[in-house]
């Protein structure tokens, strides 16, 4: 019936470290549909990057198991791009490092810089181009190999919020653009609501689920910009705000 | 990159103060030195200072006619820049070499944490006598010595260069599924470029150090051995020249990294 690219079945995390032990991640289980933009929010430290490390490879789950359905691209905070590569050969990085043909990837990546606005700097180094122009060749870069799924880490957080809004724009409509399905962590909570089909709320370290919202406006269709406008917006903020149970004086 | 065209007059103006003030910080520098020549020269000729024991330009311009006519004055500078360049190279060839191993194996790097701290802090002078005992009184016990002095720093400083490439652009390309090699090919050399570089500039130094600390001790041949056997015979007008071409010399080397650096980092500025 529906297609699942994503699951996190009963995933659960302990680090160990020569201070102790941190239990991260509890208990935690969701999936992703295909063509979906689910969020996940919680409180600070909660392992909400644990968990897409996981998703990724990058760290081994003490308990649990990921099943993932097609080809995953990560985008982490900050744009990261190489100061020493050209735009265009930091797009190719990834290519590179799989050992796919490297003329298909350029034109591939050729073909994305034009459509995305960043043919002209196409041969500049990053230190010559603006934050949000950064993070859009860093989402180029991440769509160079072609993922199904895109993870992405607080991948607006390091820009001023005027830019920022502006880039979460651009990003969704791209990600919707090129048929991606999107695992998106943030902390803004009107970020999620605005770009999410659904958003998974984490509890306090250890985490566990505490509940899924399926995000649903009464003027369905429209950019996450505009969502913000809509009736059920700020319904939406409150119920997860509450839900999160921030501290503003403990944390 | 830069714009060309619709040069403003105040662009202009700025540009000329620029190269002014350029043209006139060469031009006091150059008359510096002149007048340091000038100033010696007529000193000695005036007998304000004994130019036995001061020497004086003319005479070793003199000197340096003699070493050229009779040869040796190329066998001298040929033997200690071959073996600065050896010990430069090697010294800084080896200490990549080997901090590019210890950070390939965080095991060895800690094990070997201790020694190296130790062996820096050693002044590699008193292993001269060493050396020569187990080299002998020539050339390889002076490149060794050479390279001793800039090894252990060399390695010290681009294992830590190594170490301190930011740990989210590692990680970037751990998500992408490189191997261990790749991570040291794409990311870790190429952001280390910049301290790569400066240790080569600091090794221009310690290697002329170590070659003429190894000349005075042991050598036959070089301008290191110039100048102790010119202050040996009381010939200070040796010992001068001696001097003056080694400071042309490390100069012309300092000033190839400098350019070998700027063609390197154009993605720096
Ligand atoms: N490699 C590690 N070794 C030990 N502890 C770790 C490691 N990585 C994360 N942790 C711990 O696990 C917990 C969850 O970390 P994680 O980075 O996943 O949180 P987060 O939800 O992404 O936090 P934030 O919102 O601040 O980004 C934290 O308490 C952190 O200290
Ligand atoms: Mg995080």
């Amino acid at each position: 019936m529906t297609d699942i690219k994503l699951a996190v079945e009963s995933v659960g995390m302990k680090f160990q470290t020569t201070e102790g032990e941190t239990e991260a991640i509890s208990d935690v289980s969701f999936s992703v549909q295909a063509g979906e933009f689910v969020s996940i929010v919680g409180p600070s430290g909660c392992g909400k990057s644990t968990i897409l490390n996981i998703i990724s490879n990058l760290t081994q789950p003490t308990t649990g198991e990921i099943k993932v359905n097609g080809k995953v691209g990560y985008m982490l905070q900050r744009d990261h791009l190489f100061e020493w590569r050209t735009i265009l050969k930091n797009c190719l990085i990834g290519p590179e490092i799989q050992g796919q043909d490297l003329k298909a990837a350029r034109e591939n990546v050729k073909r994305l810089l034009k459509t995305y606005g960043l043919e002209e700097f196409m041969h500049h180094y990053p230190g010559q181009l603006s934050g949000g122009m950064r993070q859009r060749a860093a989402l180029i870069r991440t769509l160079a190999i072609n993922p199904d799924i895109l993870l992405l880490d607080e991948a607006f957080s390091a820009l001023d919020y005027q830019t920022r809004l502006a880039v979460v724009d651009e990003v969704w409509s791209i990600l919707r653009k090129e048929n991606k399905t999107a695992l998106i962590v943030t902390h803004d909570i009107a970020e999620a609501i605005s770009i999410s089909d659904r958003i998974v709320v984490l509890s306090h370290r250890p985490a566990v689920v505490k509940n899924i919202y399926t995000i649903e406006f009464t003027h369905p269709g429209l950019t996450p910009l505009e969502n913000r406008e809509d009736e059920k917006f700020r319904y939406y903020f409150n119920a997860i705000w509450e839900e999160l149970d921030v501290h503003v004086t403990s944390e | 990159m830069s714009r060309v065209n619709n040069i403003s007059p105040e662009r202009k103006a700025y540009i000329k103060q620029i190269k002014q003030r350029k043209a006139s910080i060469h031009m006091v520098q150059i008359s510096i030195l002149i007048l340091f020549f000038v100033l010696w020269e007529t000193a000695a000729n005036l007998r304000w200072i004994d130019p036995f024991i001061t020497s004086q330009p003319t005479r070793m311009f003199k000197t340096l006619k003699v070493l050229h006519s009779s040869g040796s004055l190329y066998l001298h500078i040929g033997s200690t820049i071959w073996e600065t360049f050896i010990g430069f190279t090697v010294g800084t060839m080896g200490g990549i070499l080997i901090a590019i191993l210890l950070w390939w194996s965080n095991f060895l790097a800690k094990v070997s944490e201790p020694y190296l701290v130790v062996l820096n802090a050693l002044p590699k002078v008193a292993l001269g006598p060493i050396i020569i005992v187990w080299m002998g009184n020539g050339m390889p016990a002076i490149i060794t010595m050479a390279l001793l002095i800039s090894i252990i720093v060399t390695i010290i400083s681009m294992l830590n260069a190594f170490l301190n490439v930011d740990e989210d652009k590692i990680k970037l390309l751990k998500t992408l599924g490189a191997t261990k090699y790749q991570i040291l090919r794409k990311v870790i050399l190429p952001a280390s470029l910049p301290n790569m570089i400066s240790a080569l500039k600091v090794n221009v130094g310690l290697s002329w150090v170590g070659v003429i600390m190894g000349e005075f001790l042991v050598s036959k041949a070089g301008l290191g051995f110039l100048i102790v056997y010119g202050s040996q015979v009381f010939k200070l007008d040796i010992v001068m020249t001696s001097v003056i071409i080694l400071a042309i010399a490390a100069a012309i080397m300092y000033v190839g990294v400098s350019y070998f650096e700027k063609k390197i980092l154009k993605w720096q500025q």
